[in-house]
């Protein structure tokens, strides 16, 4: 459920239309006129405002949910300067309290209590990047029960949950930040090569949910002169950022230069030891000297 | 004549996880943070009666339960994530700060803020201080956040493994991967401790630790035939994505004579089938089968 932002604001855009036809059908309904014809056409108006009115309070509760799950938590941090006070009041601690509370946030595990249990929230980064949080809702009960989670579908959460949730909290908490920090971060490296080295790409990159499976045709030299390179990147671990398996191979016809040759032998070793980035900044670096 | 024959065992964190055989299942943190929570509402420390008669009395004694009721509510929570992580928060600052370069340029790429931060802790008792920078930008499309500064102090401890991980987080300025690398790395160490200490008490004749129980390497050598000594070195190793591994070699000392009547090639198998021996039954029996091995010549 961790949405990008341009859904939230179509949304509102929707939203905003709605509000204004409301507003045109107040002015619109008040002055009294006898035609039928439009007293008619008043009446159905009602009938759609009735209709719109059910859509907008729809769509508001998604907005909320939508923003509440796509919220970066690290950002709402506010400022927080503990006083050199030898004697705290009760005051002073509550507001130390609060925000070393707030604080867990950069740890990248926080939570809170609620009615029934607890709210766990898992925040994920990539070499600084902040990227998406999720949520995992438990009531305390025996047994530890997940009530609602904001983890996609293709993260092990039940496996990870079988296996440590009731024998060691500490542990499936960790792990999962892991799967989650992992999938963030492979997630991260597609986009960003997609959209920031698109010049590169002679195919668009091909991806599976997970980001677990890459297949993507680049070339050196974005005018389009040099053989291209057909990458597969594999990722066996999940919990890892970097590939398990490179293969980069020629798919056309005729045979490959000894230089391409060279080139496939220098570029494999980055590819796995480099985030997707950093390899095509080398090559854009490689291009302008 | 010392034959060490040093392979490398990857015994990843999934294939033998640590076993927590002393400890009843479940973080006790977890518990102690929710039963902390109704506790505290029912005595009322004594500075606060001192603090009560320093309000005004109209409703100032309901306004100071309501206060206490609150911290108590966010101290149990606290100590409920201090047990979740394994991270005690000490000491923790934010405040924003001035923006390097102009600030003519907030009209066209959007909101840019700046915070400085400061947090002190221990994580699994180990102490540490980090300063972050920390940028979020606000355009129309999307915010973001960014760590644009790193800065990590860990208490020197016996793990120089930890000191290299500290510098390459800090370069990778990846906050979240320091947490959670140390306490895996921590963890892994933890138990590392606890194995060698269980072996060590259960037969102290034949268990030596040459660099006590939190060091790296365990000795074992058979009572009653002298000059043999198997030699189990446990690294846990962080690898330069951040993940823990723990890696396990078998050494062997073996008397020179010995080693001429070594036909069947033992020796230099041992570490090998030690490996195999690690995947089909886990750190502890594999362990165990070793010392029984020894044992069995009496």
């Amino acid at each position: 459920m961790a949405s990008s932002q341009k859904h939230v604001f179509s949304l509102t855009g929707v939203l905003y239309q709605l509000e204004r036809l409301e507003a045109r059908d107040q002015r619109s309904a008040k002055p009294q006129d006898e035609h039928q014809g439009l007293q008619d056409s008043e009446t159905d108006l009602e009938a759609k405002i009735r209709k719109l009115r059910k859509l907008r309070d729809e769509l508001r509760t998604k907005v909320k949910l939508h923003e509440a799950s796509a919220r970066i938590p690290i950002t709402n941090l506010e400022p927080y300067e503990p006083l050199k006070n030898s004697e705290e009041n009760l005051e002073m601690k509550l507001e130390k309290a609060k925000a070393f509370f707030q604080a867990f946030h950069l740890t990248g595990l926080s939570g809170k209590l609620t009615t029934k249990g607890v709210c766990i929230c898992f925040s994920t980064a990539f070499e600084g990047n902040i990227l998406d949080s999720y949520y995992v809702d438990l009531i305390i009960k025996k047994p530890l029960t997940i009530h609602r989670h904001s983890v996609p579908v293709f993260i092990p959460l039940e496996q990870i949950a079988a296996k440590y949730l009731e024998t060691n909290f500490q542990h499936f908490v960790y792990s999962l930040s892991e799967h989650l920090n992992a999938y963030s971060g492979r997630k991260y490296q597609a986009d960003q090569l997609q959209c920031g080295f698109s010049a590169f790409l002679a195919r668009p990159l091909q991806r599976n949910s997970l980001c677990t499976l890459l297949s993507f045709t680049y070339t050196t030299d974005p005018s389009g002169k040099s053989f291209p390179f057909c990458a597969r990147l594999v990722y066996q671990d999940l919990t890892t950022t970097l590939p398990t398996n490179v293969t980069i191979t020629y798919q056309g016809t005729g045979a490959t230069p000894a230089s391409w040759e060279d080139q496939r032998a220098a570029h494999e070793p980055l590819f796995y030891k480099n985030a997707l980035y950093k390899v095509f900044e080398s090559f854009l670096r490689v291009r302008e000297n | 004549m010392h034959t060490g024959i040093h392979t490398g065992t990857h015994t990843g964190t999934h294939a033998a996880e640590p076993r927590r055989r002393r400890r009843s299942g479940g973080s006790p943190g977890f518990e102690e943070g929710l039963r902390g929570g109704p506790q505290r509402e029912s005595a009322p420390p004594t500075h606060l009666r001192l603090s009560r008669s320093r309000r005004r009395p109209a409703g100032g004694g309901e306004a100071s339960r309501d206060l206490e009721a609150q911290l108590g509510r966010a101290e149990s929570g606290l100590s409920f994530l201090s047990g979740l992580t394994g991270v005690r928060i000490a000491d923790y600052s934010m405040a924003r700060a001035e923006l390097p370069g102009s600030s003519e340029s907030a009209g066209e790429s959007g909101l840019r803020v700046l915070r400085k931060g400061r947090l002190a802790g221990e994580c699994h008792s180990v102490p540490f201080q980090l300063e972050f920078q920390l940028l979020e930008t606000q355009s129309e499309e999307n915010s973001s956040a960014t760590i644009t500064d790193l800065s990590i102090i860990v208490e020197p401890t016996e793990h120089s493994e930890l000191s290299r991980f500290v510098a390459r987080t800090e370069e990778k300025r990846d906050l979240f991967l320091f947490f959670r690398s140390l306490h895996f790395f921590l963890e892994w160490c933890e138990y590392r401790q606890r194995t060698f200490q269980y072996f060590k008490e259960k037969h102290p004749a034949m268990v030596q630790l040459p660099g006590g129980p939190a060091a790296d390497s365990m000795g074992l050598q058979s009572p009653c035939v002298p000059g043999f000594e198997l030699v189990v070195v446990w690294t846990v190793h962080i690898d330069e994505g951040g993940k823990v591994v723990p890696e396990l070699d078998l050494l062997t000392k073996i008397p020179e004579q010995a080693l001429t009547l070594d036909q069947r090639e033992v020796v230099a198998r041992a570490p090998h089938c030690f490996r195999t021996l690690l995947l089909l039954l886990g750190i502890e029996a594999a362990i165990d089968s070793l010392i029984q091995l020894l044992r069995t010549e009496e």
